[in-house]
């Protein structure tokens, strides 16, 4: 999100938080929950904007750049000291520990899907920082050299409104070729 | 736990005790009081998720002030593992499309959507 965006964010947060609007005070009332969590995490990032001596660890560059220039849009000051710890290495820790475990998974998924499609499998919040974005490219590539390949997505908040399901359906109609199947899980 | 088990290796006993060890007592054993008081003697915390005052519901922000309060010579590392701005805006639209509002207004849910659509 640009600094612009998060900076909307923020209003319309602030807005369903304390605006006497009736919109706003249903949403209080039903979710008054969530807003408290996220006034815990603003909570959070102002104390560490005040510490001279912490140093915050962030997955990948994405989630550094992100939520430092969120928090600096909170509260005009930042964290000071970041660490990027490159994902892609972890996860390739990952593989080396519990190999086993995801040779199970991949078994279980080969008995649903017995034919012979390339399937490409991705679980995760459709969240750029996650590799969405890189996921439905790399379909986009193979339909489009015309592989029999098939996109298995495993995610929250996947509906047919969101842009990366429109994104699909116009490669599939495009090419008329490729398969995305979609399975809505709870975050 | 008694030793000669590991030796024996009788895994069905040892997981016995070791579930019994973790959850018949520990909370009589370490409570968030003790946590604090000796999170005061240490010059270096390593908190694994920015979250945890946030999920964890015996947290209150006097709490938080004492686990992050600044005696001029510790040292924290602090782990974030999402994107919180985007996290944000995500559950948002799923609130909005939850069906459970029903004042909500064409102008917010547009406004919403419109962040949704450049992310």
């Amino acid at each position: 999100m640009t600094d612009e965006d998060q900076k909307n964010l923020i209003g319309i947060i602030e807005y369903l938080s304390n605006s006497n609007t009736e919109e706003a005070i249903e949403f209080r009332n039903k979710y008054g929950w969530w807003l408290d969590e996220v006034g815990g995490f603003i909570y959070t990032f102002r104390k560490l904007t005040e510490l001279k001596n912490v140093i915050n660890l962030f997955p990948t560059y994405i989630v550094s750049d992100s939520n430092s220039r969120f928090i600096k849009n909170v509260f005009g000051s930042n964290i000071e000291k970041r660490e990027i710890l490159h994902e892609p290495m972890f996860i390739i820790s990952l593989y080396k520990y519990y190999r086993d475990e995801i040779e199970g998974y991949k078994n279980a998924y080969l008995k649903i899907y017995k034919d012979n499609k390339i399937n490409l499998l991705y679980v995760g919040r459709k969240a750029r920082e996650k590799g969405i974005h890189d996921a439905i490219s790399l379909f986009e590539d193979l339909v489009k050299e015309g592989k029999d390949v098939r996109l298995i997505i495993v995610a929250p908040e996947f509906g047919k409104g969101t842009e990366e399901y429109k994104r699909l359906e116009e490669i599939v109609n495009k090419y008329g070729r490729g398969e995305a199947d979609i399975y809505i899980a709870m975050p | 736990m008694n030793y000669t088990n590991y030796i024996k290796i009788d895994i069905k006993k040892i997981i016995e005790l070791v579930n019994k060890e973790n959850y018949d007592s520990i909370s009589q054993k370490i409570r968030l009081y003790n946590i604090l008081k000796e999170l005061s003697y240490l010059d270096f915390v390593f908190i694994a998720n920015i979250g945890f005052a946030v999920y964890n519901n015996s947290l209150d922000k006097g709490d938080l002030d004492k686990i992050l309060s600044n005696n001029g010579k510790r040292t924290y590392m602090i782990m974030f593992h999402a994107d919180y701005a985007g996290s944000f805006l995500y559950d948002l639209v799923i609130f909005i499309n939850s069906s459970k509002l029903k004042s909500i207004s064409e102008t917010t849910k547009n406004k919403i959507y419109s962040l949704l659509s450049k992310k």
